[in-house]
């Protein structure tokens, strides 16, 4: 009853994707290394395999982490909002997280965890005055996407005027505005990755709810579920996921947006379908962006950022124009 | 059974409905009617929890609403809404999140409730529809898809808002026998119409809403009778026996 006959082979699929994406940017960079070389590496402890422990494993894992939390944040906004222009970067929770971390950068304090704390109370406060704003009578949720639009600026005006008053913020957090890896550590990454991956725990025990919750708060109520509480929540966690995305990998754009929009066209928007297929595309999509950013150009290395906006500006127009054939309703 | 014992509520500080006393009986239809904006899908929102109210109670098969959780008030109650999105969902899906608040853990829906719902799909004619997109389908078919949902929940009460609005005469008269068949089998149904005709009818008792109070709650026959009906609504309904059945029309 009621199943999507291409949810299995998309979710493999992603899944190979995922894994693809990350054996290549283990094996290819500066020097290459084959997957066989790599485990003998690891294995022997040569030259090779610091490149390894200390410097492609954690890129790879923190491109994994940064996807699958980014993406999945994207697709739980965009069902709670109901509306498919909802993405962490467009309503300003990215830019919220952002002005998080320049402030604890503006005060000193560079620790991981504190870090990830930061961007994760900088988008929860964002979260909470959208919540504000959507909870008003009244409101359509287009206008909570405008007014999250213009909370994007602000916050971004706000941490644009931090670091233009103190320099050493500008230096500290330059390759954190346009989104990158060059700098992730594990002492960045493992506490933002602990926080993305218990988020993720947490939705994918969530997922009548969060559909329940699409069918509007009257029917949502009908059934006993109580719609601002669980809308709150799943902002929350879509809140949680995005900030500590960005507290290591800085306010990466289009992932949030354009991978649950793709998915949603390959397996529908029901979310046991979306969530899975969305986490493993968006961990793999950052991952091969990132890749190709740091060997399109050797040995000069772009900015992830840059290269995801190159790709995922174009593909999105396309899928746009591609399947413009939605509903008035959309 | 529905008890509504002095209730008083409206939008924010705007009451609607003042010290209204209502009760819907088991095996009964009990239709609520009156004029646009009289309050009666309020009165609905109110009995549900969607609107808090000013003052009274609400008993539910003899639980008191105030000191049950939303989950139990759902497995005592289904409840379809008047206004009704288009949700990005299949009809199949959907019917089955009527049986969301059976749901325990794993979370994850049981083969009972698979079956449930299946059963309110082909009670609605629409088993053939589970794979189809809640867009895809026309509004009298969605309409029928969200009834299955509320028959889906298994509730000894049933309160729908309007469930006529986009079927045809035809699935009124089916729906009208379902509802037959649900009060016969002991449930209690609560229904706003707007169609008097078919309140007329299909009801067992009626109840009519005017100036924010109950202004009577009779038999059909009984309201007839009082000319309620054709002071409040301005018209002049007329009742002709035909095989032994009463038949209601109006003239234009």
């Amino acid at each position: 009853m009621h199943s999507n006959k291409y949810f299995a082979p998309v979710l493999w699929g992603s899944m190979f994707l995922c894994a693809a994406a990350a054996v290549l940017s283990l094996c290819i960079g500066s020097i290459c290394i084959s997957p066989v070389g790599i485990i003998r590496e690891l294995a022997g402890g040569g030259m090779a395999s610091n490149i390894i422990k200390y410097s492609r494993l954690p890129r790879t894992l923190a491109c994994m982490t940064a996807g699958a939390g980014l993406a999945a944040a994207g697709a739980v906004l965009q069902r709670v909002l109901a509306n498919k222009l909802a993405s962490p970067s467009i309503i300003g929770i990215n830019a919220g997280a952002g002005l998080g971390v320049t402030i604890c950068c503006a005060l000193g304090v560079l620790s991981g965890w504190m870090l990830s704390l930061s961007a994760f109370f900088g988008s929860l406060v964002t979260v909470a005055l959208i919540s504000v704003f959507s909870g008003r009578g009244g409101i359509s949720k287009t206008t909570v996407i405008l007014g999250g639009v213009a909370l994007n600026s602000i916050l971004n005006a706000a941490s644009e005027s931090i670091t233009v008053l103190n320099p050493d913020v500008s230096i500290m957090t330059s390759e954190f505005r346009i989104g990158g890896f060059s700098s992730v550590s594990a002492s960045k990454l493992l506490p933002a990755a602990a926080l993305i991956i218990l988020a993720l725990i947490a939705l994918f025990t969530l997922f009548n709810e969060l559909d329940i919750l699409s069918l509007g708060d009257e029917n949502a109520h009908a059934v006993g579920l109580p719609a601002k509480k669980y809308r709150a929540l799943f902002l929350c966690l879509s809140a949680l996921l995005s900030g500590a995305a960005v507290s290591f990998a800085g306010l990466l754009g289009f992932v949030g947006l354009i991978v649950p929009h793709l998915v949603r066209r390959l397996v529908g928007s029901e979310s046991r379908h979306l969530l899975p297929v969305s986490v493993f595309t968006g961990a793999g999509f950052v991952t091969l962006c990132d890749l190709a950013a740091r060997t399109l150009f050797l040995p000069y290395e772009l900015p992830v950022g840059i290269i995801m906006s190159i790709i995922g500006g174009p593909v999105f127009i396309w899928l746009i124009i591609r399947f413009k054939g939605g509903h008035s309703n959309d | 059974m529905i008890e509504v014992c002095n209730l008083s509520a409206g939008y924010g500080k705007t009451e609607v409905l003042h010290n209204i006393s209502l009760s819907a009986s088991c095996g009964e239809i009990t239709t609520v009617i009156g004029n646009n904006g009289c309050g009666k899908s309020t009165l609905l929102k109110s009995i549900v929890g969607l609107l808090p109210i000013q003052s009274g109670k609400i008993i539910i098969d003899g639980a008191d609403t105030d000191n049950i959780s939303s989950g139990e008030r759902a497995r005592l109650l289904a409840y379809l809404p008047q206004v009704k999105g288009v949700p990005d969902i299949c009809a199949g899906r959907m019917v089955l999140h009527g049986r969301f608040p059976y749901l325990s853990y794993p979370r994850r829906y049981s083969r009972t409730d698979l079956d449930i719902a299946s059963s309110a799909m082909e009670q609605m004619g629409i088993s053939s529809l589970a794979d189809r997109q809640m867009s895809e389908l026309s509004g009298g078919t969605r309409q029928k898809v969200y009834i299955a949902m509320a028959l889906a929940q298994r509730a000894p009460v049933v309160m729908l808002d309007e469930p006529t609005v986009y079927l045809d005469i035809g699935q009124r008269k089916k729906l009208a026998e379902t509802l037959r068949s649900l009060a016969d089998s002991g449930k209690t149904i609560l229904l706003v119409l707007h169609d008097i005709l078919l309140a007329l009818k299909i009801s067992d008792k009626i109840a009519v809403i005017d100036n924010g109070g109950i202004a009577m709650c009779e038999s059909p026959g009984e309201i007839l009778e009082s000319g309620l009906i054709n002071r409040i609504f301005g018209i002049n309904i007329k009742s002709v026996s035909d095989n032994g059945s009463i038949q209601y029309y109006y003239e234009l």
